[in-house]
């Protein structure tokens, strides 16, 4: 087997990263052997970095301790970088359901309690993904996360920030509508993200029954009462959407 | 997971039972450094030197002694950091063996390892009897018999450690980290205080001179030596460390040089001190309480309670390592099947801890009962203990480059550092040894039955039981929650 990267850094920082990068490759069980060969890198600097790498839980060796598997710490860093994929067929379904409705449609996949925008809507971008993708307790596909992580304690530390009047910034008053989130199986907000805007968000369960990716409904906050009339539809192609996206 | 990673990662963890990656690295540096006892052992080892040197008229100079003790034991520690930082050993420098030498020696090392660590922890016991029953009577309390007493306060100190003990490693380790610092910071206030009144008297030439022979700089050393013994403690914390090859290389590094420095300033303090007292205080066992005491007795008590705390705590820390060796053992196969298990709640290898502390408490009331002199229990135990660990370190050092070379890893500074690390301790080991027999001492003669019965055991195992002696070097293993995992949630 052989590797050779387009760019070779030196500093400990691309050394770490180009193997991790050797090793995600190779797979579990690549030793420090195959490493250095396939980095041309001094036994002694692949063997420092290894070891910090081990250290941080980045790596981990495997039972006989020659071979290396990626670690659990790096877990944020893959899934956060991955982009989703989203097949033909479901984008399809998704397409023709847009067709039919006056709102914006997005598809938003769930990672590692983090969110990533799978299919978004061509007519209608997204306005807010920067602000969604960071303050999940704003959207309602964020505090559909939320309430299927459980509690609070996987909410940042800091004060949660308010991004318009609307925003729930209390944790009290937040709990409580994960709560209903939880008992209705959807999420929605008015103004919370975004002045003048309202989204709805269903869920789209995996085959495991937990939580995988949510349908969300854009539009005015002055239309929000129609936006809640689709609901019947929406849920219908939640239910088409799983087998297709799991 | 792929079929690829279930063949490199075992489902089942060969140490299941323990409470796994919980212990943050002060607790694991509280092991080492109340294994190494520095606060007891500052006051109670370079008075043991004294009386030690049978040979030279003249006192050896004690800061060479401990910075060549120093140099020596950082030595064994730059050869179990590479081990420490590749594999989460449970059993210690016992499972380095297994991995470097094979299970054969690493048999020797095990029994050289548990043998230090029960003698050690039999010491703690009599030394923590002794200073009580000493603060007792600085305090001007009544004493009944003093015999009788000292048992009875091991008898209690026994139970108080076996309970923190099974109730858990944290509480052990906090507790024991607790009272190293107490001990610490009251000898170091108590030094001061009475350097700071006795300046006058204080002559510091002596500290810097040199008028020993090198017999009794040998022997020196290897006491010296003796006062470092268990800084390698964390590496039988793999299991329970929360980040084991963080925590452990570092718990082991810096051991050794911070009980070094305060070594060297105790040395120097009690040599000036001692070189002046007279001749009856030096022979006492408690030589550094009795001096104070004859300036204050309340200093004194508090002094005691320092010395008796870090002897406390050394004992826990020595059982700790100890038990988890014998686990290991247990869940090996190598050892009786019941040392294996762990308690379901609190999750330490508890019947281990029950079995062993009958005898570690036994021995020292048995050297009260019997009338020896606790300086001759202490000096005997201590030095007994000592080629234990020496032993061990000696076996766990030669490790290191075929260990590296197993898994891929060599180095050629691991070749130097695994050659020049034991072939220096077999010296020192063989001087003391040496030194000792022509006393007329029989503490090595123990040591040399201890390690012959290992052998023969090993071999015992390798010709009828082979299977058993295969299953040897279990560690805490890298589990599927240890690896990237892509989950949609959480």
């Amino acid at each position: 087997m052989s590797y050779r990267p387009s760019y070779a850094g030196t500093g400990p920082a691309a050394t770490s990263l180009r193997i991790l990068e050797v090793v995600a490759r190779f797979g579990t069980g690549t030793t420090a052997k195959e490493i250095t060969e396939a980095l041309q890198i001094p036994q002694a600097t692949a063997y420092r970095a290894l070891n910090a790498l081990v250290a941080d839980e980045y790596l981990a060796r495997t039972s006989n301790l020659r071979g290396f598997a990626l670690g659990h710490a790096i877990t944020g860093l893959i899934t956060a970088a991955a982009p989703p994929t989203v097949s033909t067929a479901a984008r399809g379904v998704m397409e023709r359901f847009r067709s039919g409705n006056r709102f914006a449609v997005h598809l938003v996949m769930y990672r590692n309690a983090s969110l990533r925008i799978a299919d978004e809507d061509p007519d209608y971008p997204l306005q807010s993904a920067f602000e969604m993708l960071r303050h999940p307790h704003a959207s309602a596909a964020g505090k559909l996360m939320l309430a299927e992580l459980g509690d609070s304690s996987s909410l940042p530390m800091r004060p949660l920030a308010k991004l318009t009047e609307h925003t729930i910034t209390d944790r009290g008053q937040l709990e409580a509508a994960l709560a209903d989130i939880r008992a209705n199986k959807q999420a929605s907000e008015v103004n919370e993200l975004e002045q003048g805007s309202a989204s709805l968000a269903f869920p789209i369960a995996m085959p495991d029954g937990s939580l995988g990716a949510a349908l969300c409904l854009f539009g005015p906050s002055a239309r929000f009462p129609t936006i809640c009339e689709q609901e019947e539809a929406a849920r219908d192609l939640t239910l088409r959407l799983e087998p297709l996206l799991f | 997971m792929s079929a690829r990673s279930d063949r490199y990662i075992s489902a089942q963890s060969p140490v299941e039972g323990l409470r796994r990656r919980r212990l943050s690295f002060l607790p694991v540096f509280a092991q080492a450094v109340a294994n190494v006892a520095p606060a007891g052992a500052m006051s109670v080892i370079p008075a043991l030197i004294f009386p030690g040197l049978v040979f030279g008229s003249s006192s050896p100079n004690l800061l060479m002694t401990f910075g060549a003790a120093m140099a020596v034991i950082i030595l064994v520690a730059l050869c179990l950091r590479p081990m420490a930082q590749r594999m989460a050993a449970v059993s210690g420098l016992y499972s380095y063996t297994a991995r470097g030498l094979g299970p054969r020696t690493a048999i020797s090392a095990g029994w050289s390892a548990v043998f230090g660590y029960a003698l050690v922890a039999m010491a703690s016991l009599l030394a923590v009897g002794t200073y009580v029953v000493e603060l007792f009577l600085n305090l001007g309390l009544p004493m009944g018999d003093p015999k009788v007493s000292t048992a009875v306060v091991i008898l209690a100190a026994a139970g108080a450690a076996c309970f923190l003990m099974v109730r858990g490693i944290r509480l052990s380790a906090w507790s024991t980290l607790l009272m190293e610092s107490i001990s610490i910071a009251i000898l170091t206030v108590v030094l001061i205080v009475y350097f700071t009144f006795n300046a006058s008297n204080v002559n510091l030439d002596g500290v810097f001179s040199w008028h020993g022979n090198f017999d009794s700089l040998w022997i020196g050393i290897v006491v010296a030596v003796s006062a470092f013994v268990g800084f390698e403690s964390p590496t039988t914390l793999g299991g329970e460390a929360r980040r084991p090859f963080v925590s452990i290389p570092r718990a082991i590094t810096w051991t050794p040089i911070l009980a070094g420095v305060l070594y060297l300033i105790a040395a120097s303090a009690q040599d000036a001190a001692l070189r002046e007292a007279p001749p009856g205080i030096i022979a006492s066992s408690t030589p550094l309480s009795n001096l104070i005491s004859s300036t204050s007795p309340m200093v004194a008590a508090v002094l005691d309670l320092g010395i008796a705390a870090s002897w406390f705590a050394c004992a826990i820390a020595s059982v700790n390592a100890l038990a988890r060796i014998l686990f290991c053992m247990g869940r090996e196969g190598v050892a009786l099947h019941a040392v294996g298990r762990t308690h379901p709640v609190f999750r330490t290898p508890s019947t281990a801890i029950m079995m062993v502390m009958p005898v570690i408490a036994g021995v020292p009331i048995m050297v009260i009962i019997f009338g020896v002199s606790p300086g001759v229990g202490l000096a005997n135990l201590f030095t007994l203990g000592a080629y234990g660990y020496l032993g061990s370190y000696i076996l766990a050092s030669a490790s290191l480059p075929f260990f590296l070379r197993r898994i891929g890893e060599s180095t050629n500074g691991s070749w130097i550092l695994g050659a020049a690390t034991p072939l220096i301790l077999a010296f020192v080991l063989w001087a003391a040894a040496t030194v000792s027999i022509q006393a007329g001492n029989f503490q090595s003669l123990i040591y040399g039955a201890v390690l012959l019965a290992s052998v023969l055991y090993a071999s015992f195992l390798h010709y009828r039981q082979p299977g058993r002696l295969a299953s040897i070097g279990i560690y805490d293993e890298t589990r599927h929650s240890d690896l990237f995992h892509d989950r949609r949630i959480p």
